[in-house]
């Protein structure tokens, strides 16, 4: 009986650690080339889950049509979210701080016009109903929606990790985040690669939002907590790798889900900032050390 | 009359709160996202004293620092050894955990229904009620922080918080324990931010979790940066200006639904505009050069 609880909880973290995956590289996508903390990638997860809303249920749009138009509106938002807020402070030459503290000011900003259209009642985005029904296999249950989550994650993930490899712009990525003024000085246009890797990042954190959206439903607060466990995954993972956020996203959902078994639900986020503070204090570096060491052999 | 008085002693709440976050964000240039929960702890401490254990105020704001000061001892120590934006994910983290304790630890502090009647202070007898001793009392202790703040970051401390701030190699190769200084004025910045937070909990007398939120600890930061980071006086006037200006909105007819979010737009587009036009703030850092005797 234990083990078969076990199991479920097991199954249950991995389906959780997918889309954590999923939120670890999208803001990996942006920070590693950009060294920016886009905290306002919160309000682009929020958004995205508002706009596959207003496309299903406010204008009874099909649903495939509807996901795809959140991802390519929210890629949009991570666009000018670096157009508008970032690039005039990058070219003031301000620093970091002046960064983040700006994008505070954008996720405020754009929280808050959430609340003045949406409202902050919670809502659902309604999915076949078939998706959400049990599939018991012995004493277990996952649900369709559980495994097309895994699955697109997966894809997801190797789609990004074949980007990253072997395509030129993937490559151009890799090497503003190693050397910004390098890449400039053998003619990458650094400015399009930072507006790539805002779009990827907000594209990737829609995916993530969708599933979430479908299955828990959507209120306004939910960005915080997502960016939280994103940038967990991302330091536990290593800074710059991506398959190590990947892998730590997937580590915080299976520790989250297992913790569920001594403590009660609530506690969740605590679990996540605990695997950080033991990081921080243990392998400040990461799992897998930082990724430069690899360039630098 | 009174609510004059109100936005007064509200102003010089926020005031306690945005100098205590000054020293750690402005002079030291550590940034964190967690002000609003070392306000929150204040603020608990205070009320459930106050209404279950039968603690005098004065008593329970010493017992809220107390409580602040370690905990933030402790988070320091733990996360200050990284740098920029790896302290504040930590810091951030910190937030949201505070956060669920409130929301959380029911039968200590009664989770989302909140502590309702807050008693007004008393000392030697005298009980501050009322509006007007409220804000005399609120203000007398937001002169007393502004003049801690200003011992400790217009003092030589206090430049080499500024030197910490400007190049920490520097710093250390001078000589100077960095993580040490760090440690230090993070506590009592958290320490002071209890302080405002009892202040606040005695003011509104109703407190919930849902108040002492990451939004509560941007918006403080927010009123450091607007104010003019690195300098004392400019924190209380952000404060001043960024509270009584959407205070104005109520006496158009404006829905709370609708006027709320209007002010923290307001609010988080005026950060961006002063990071974009003027990042010193209002009133900007006055560095003095050499050593005066």
């Amino acid at each position: 009986m234990e083990f078969w609880l076990f199991l479920q909880l097991l199954i249950n973290g991995i389906v959780v650690g997918s889309l954590y995956a999923l939120l670890g590289i999208s803001f990996t996508a942006i920070f590693a080339p950009t060294k920016i903390f886009h905290f306002m990638h919160a309000s682009v997860y929020v958004f995205a889950g508002y706009f596959l809303y207003q496309f299903a249920m406010g204008w009874g749009w099909p649903l495939p049509v509807s996901i795809l138009g959140a991802m390519l509106l929210s890629g949009v938002m991570g666009v000018l979210a670096e157009r508008v807020i970032y690039s005039p402070l990058r070219r003031m030459g301000a620093g970091a701080m002046e960064m983040l503290l700006s994008s505070f000011g954008g996720y405020v900003v754009l929280q808050n016009v959430i609340l003045l259209i949406w409202k902050s009642d919670p809502r659902t985005v309604r999915i076949p109903e078939v998706l959400k029904n049990g599939i018991p296999v012995g004493l277990l249950t996952f649900t369709p929606l559980d495994i097309m989550t895994v699955i697109t994650s997966g894809v997801a993930l190797a789609a990004v990790a074949i980007f990253m490899r072997s395509t030129k712009v993937g490559k151009a990525m890799r090497a503003v985040e190693n050397d910004p003024m390098g890449a400039t000085i053998t003619g990458i246009p650094t400015d399009w690669v930072r507006l790539v890797s805002f779009f990827l990042g907000s594209i990737l954190v829609a995916v993530a939002a969708t599933f979430h959206v479908v299955d828990k439903g959507l209120e306004p607060t939910i960005g915080v907590n997502a960016v939280l466990v994103a940038t967990v995954a991302m330091i536990v993972g290593g800074v710059g790798s991506y398959s190590g956020a990947a892998l730590a996203g997937l580590m915080i959902g299976i520790a989250e889900n297992l913790g569920i078994w001594q403590i009660s639900s609530e506690w969740k986020s605590t679990i996540s900032f605990s695997v950080l503070v033991l990081f921080i204090l243990f392998r400040p570096r990461g799992f897998f050390g930082h990724r430069i060491t690899r360039y630098e052999g | 009359m009174n609510y004059l008085i109100y936005v007064i002693s509200l102003i010089a709440v926020y005031g306690i709160l945005t100098v205590s976050l000054n020293l750690s964000v402005g002079y030291t240039g550590i940034l964190s996202v967690a002000q609003g929960a070392f306000m929150g702890i204040g603020a608990y401490a205070a009320a459930i004293l106050l209404t279950q254990w039968g603690f005098n105020f004065f008593s329970s704001l010493l017992v809220g620092m107390a409580i602040a000061g370690l905990v933030a001892w402790g988070l320091a120590w733990a996360t200050l050894r990284l740098k920029g934006d790896y302290y504040v994910i930590a810091s951030f983290g910190f937030q949201i955990i505070i956060y669920n304790i409130f929301l959380n630890w029911i039968s200590l502090t009664r989770g989302p229904f909140g502590i309702r009647q807050i008693p007004p202070p008393q000392a030697f007898g005298f009980t501050f009620l009322g509006p007007l001793r409220y804000a005399i009392l609120t203000l007398g202790f937001l002169a007393i922080c502004v003049w801690v703040a200003r011992r400790v970051g217009e003092s030589p401390y206090g430049k080499v918080l500024r030197a910490i701030r400007e190049d920490e190699a520097a710093a250390a190769s001078i000589g100077k324990n960095v993580s040490r200084y760090k440690i230090v004025i993070f506590t009592v910045s958290a320490m002071l931010a209890s302080v405002g937070g009892a202040f606040y909990a005695g003011l509104i007398t109703y407190i919930d979790p849902f108040t002492f939120t990451i939004h509560e600890s941007i918006f403080i930061l927010a009123l450091v940066i607007i104010g003019g980071s690195g300098n004392v006086y400019g924190s209380v006037i952000g404060a001043a200006v960024l509270i009584s200006i959407p205070e104005m909105l109520r006496f158009f007819d404006v829905p709370t639904t609708v006027a709320s979010p209007i002010r923290e737009i307001l609010y988080g587009a005026l950060m961006i505009i002063f990071l974009r036009l003027r990042p010193k703030g209002l009133l900007p850092e006055r560095i003095t050069t050499g050593v005066r005797r």
